[in-house]
């Protein structure tokens, strides 16, 4: 009887060592599907300090994440490995994940900026906070939700994105050369922002904590509306 | 007797009348038979792959195909009068598919694969032409092809059709099977293989005498394997069973599908019925192994095969296995994939600086992904983890040298 019991466990135990051997366990989840996006944009769309080049994608509207995934897939955004990558895909895969992203929770992360004066950190939250008339900028917050987590459908949130990365799309928008866009006033206002400004509007956004909820919020839960000559489709506005 | 007078023509007419009714909604019927039909021959000829750029609009034309004597847009073939084939008859559709002459006899530039479409069968060929009449006329015009000179002379097609090209419908070969016949028909005529998995000559047509004996897509810098199942072929090893599943998921226990392959997938072979898709595999069976064999090559041994073991064991072995054994239905196995062990080494190479995802299939909706390796690695980290993925476990393949991957790093993707 032992003896039967003995071989019984040897045999399991060595069907266990060959399975171990014949394949790796692969979790049946979104986050190991999307490794190839995990690679840039951070596990769970975080984003990466080592990569600040790269946005984060977690909890950003999913359709705004939907929307850039399409155009980029089409070849407007000038990325040609997001476009080989995405080229396979259904649309209704790339609506999951776009879901997917915008349910994960972002954490905080400690981004690298430059060294900038007082002054010109307290710039930047003027900016962010109340605009400036002088040079007819509205707040980012106006559009962007009090808490500058972004507004549903298609505003994203801007709060402690890289440094590089935020400075990198507005000196796009300012040479009208950022080809994945949902609204051209964001071209006007980059271009009504001097180069000290991006750089001040980067860096103070870059190190903000985030808020206890970082969702983006509804279009109707704006204090303010977005300004009249800022229309959400694509017309280009005079400066 | 008058009711009964009346009532004759009456109900003659009204005999009539049914008879009509029933006729045309037969007519209706059958139009709807044709109709779907058609759209299943749309996929067989994957007619997407080049007319679809946008899913809204369907074969309204745009993708631009890369040769090596310029680049040509896939026109619009909705039924819009304008820009498309509106104003076609079933006998204009017929002289492009069947003899590549467009409006007014004007030769068509053989990236219509009609080379191939000429050997689809005219019943097939309305099929087609019903289904594409029946789509929603959308108004798009047809760029010029940027072809340069001298294949910017149509009147040059002339001499190639001379040398390349004779229209004419498949033929059964009666000394095989029906499947074998159905097979050969699908590969050779709407499934046009051998415009990617033939060898090109200098004027851009394929070898008739190397028929599937694969080779560089020209431009688009994929290796194209030939296809044969026999000793000394790509697919050797490969079972019936594993040609169906690449066909109908892009993922078999040999390879998978990728770059141009994984379009003919998705927009094509997927949908293929699975008496269709054995047969392809029936006849793609019976292909004999090209000589002189791609294997016999020389090949070049890695001298850096630790660097190239490190980068595997770190960045590649979760997913493909200590023994690039992969994991069914999800990542692809390594050893003996013909994808790892074509000649020229460039499917790997890209595979590994670009990554990719499976194609999103009907049977696989939400497939799964390999990362970029193009930022994490430089060219001599990428050419010794390609070297090592082709000279273990039994794949023996010749390595590259580093300066390989600098020149892929530059080649644009599709």
């Amino acid at each position: 009887m032992y003896k039967i019991l003995q071989s019984f466990i040897t045999s399991i135990a060595l069907v266990l060592v060959m399975a171990a051997q014949a394949e790796p366990h692969i979790p049946d989840t979104m986050e190991q599907r999307l490794m190839a996006c995990a690679q840039c944009h951070g596990a769970y769309g975080y984003g990466d300090v080592n990569k600040p080049e790269m946005p984060r994608l977690a909890e950003k509207p999913a359709a705004y994440l939907y929307k850039q995934m399409l155009l980029i897939k089409a070849g407007e955004g000038q990325n040609a490995t997001m476009a080989y990558l995405m080229r396979q895909l259904s649309s209704e895969y790339l609506k999951k994940i776009a879901d997917y992203y915008a349910d994960q929770r972002v954490p905080f992360q400690q981004h690298a900026i430059p060294e900038l004066s007082d002054a010109q950190m307290r710039r930047g939250e003027q900016l962010v906070n109340q605009g400036d008339p002088v040079l007819g900028l509205p707040a980012c917050k106006q559009c962007h939700g009090q808490a500058l987590t972004g507004v549903k459908p298609m505003i994203p949130g801007i709060l402690n994105q890289p440094y590089d990365y935020a400075v990198a799309q507005l000196n796009l928008w300012r040479n009208n050369e950022r080809s994945v866009v949902s609204t051209h006033c964001m071209w006007v206002v980059a271009n009504r922002l001097l180069k000290t400004d991006v750089e001040a509007v980067a860096a103070w956004l870059a190190v903000q904590a985030l808020p206890e909820n970082r969702q983006p919020v509804a279009m109707d839960e704006l204090p303010e509306a977005i300004p009249d000559w800022c229309d959400l489709v694509q017309s280009k506005v005079s400066l | 007797m008058m009711p009964s007078l009346l009532c004759r023509p009456f109900k003659t007419l009204l005999l009539a009348g049914l008879t009509i009714i029933a006729v045309m909604a037969q007519a209706t019927e059958q139009q709807a038979d044709s109709i779907k039909q058609g759209e299943y021959i749309a996929r067989l000829a994957g007619c997407a792959s080049c007319h679809t750029v946008d899913a809204d609009k369907i074969h309204a034309g745009g993708y631009e195909l890369l040769t090596p004597f310029g680049s040509i847009e896939a026109p619009n073939i909705t039924p819009d009068i304008a820009t498309g084939i509106g104003s076609w008859t079933f006998d204009d559709f017929w002289q492009a598919m069947h003899h590549g002459k467009g409006a007014e006899g004007k030769l068509l530039y053989p990236a219509f694969p009609y080379t191939a479409y000429t050997k689809m069968r005219r019943t097939d060929v309305q099929a087609l032409f019903a289904y594409l009449q029946s789509l929603p006329a959308i108004q798009q015009e047809n760029p010029d092809p940027s072809f340069e000179f001298p294949y910017n002379l149509r009147a040059a097609l002339y001499v190639w059709r001379a040398m390349y090209f004779s229209a004419g419908e498949y033929q059964d070969n009666a000394e095989q099977s029906e499947a074998w016949n159905r097979g050969a028909y699908l590969v050779q005529g709407a499934g046009h293989c051998d415009e990617c998995h033939t060898t090109r000559n200098a004027l851009g047509a394929v070898d008739q005498k190397a028929f599937l004996v694969g080779g560089i897509i020209p431009e688009q810098n994929w290796y194209a394997p030939n296809l044969s199942m026999q000793k000394g072929g790509d697919l050797e090893g490969w079972t019936q069973k594993d040609i169906v599943d690449l066909l109908k998921t892009g993922l078999s226990s040999k390879g998978s599908a990728l770059g141009p392959m994984a379009d003919v997938v998705r927009n094509s072979t997927q949908y293929m019925t699975d008496s269709d898709v054995r047969a392809v595999a029936v006849y793609l069976a019976s292909l004999p192994a090209p000589v002189p064999s791609s294997k016999t090559a020389e090949i070049v041994k890695a001298t850096n095969s630790k660097v190239g073991e490190s980068i595997y064991t770190a960045s590649c072995e979760s997913c493909h296995g200590a023994e690039g054994q992969g994991v069914a239905g999800i990542y692809p196995a390594l050893v003996n994939n013909p994808t790892v062990l074509e000649p020229t080494g460039i499917n790997t190479l890209r595979s590994v600086l670009w990554g990719g995802f499976m194609v999103s299939s009907q049977s696989n909706p939400e497939p799964y992904s390999m990362p970029p390796f193009a930022d994490a690695l430089d060219n001599t980290q990428i050419a010794a983890v390609v070297n090592y993925i082709r000279q273990s476990w039994g794949n023996n393949a010749t390595a590259l040298k580093p300066e390989a991957v600098r020149v892929m790093r530059h080649k644009p993707i599709q």
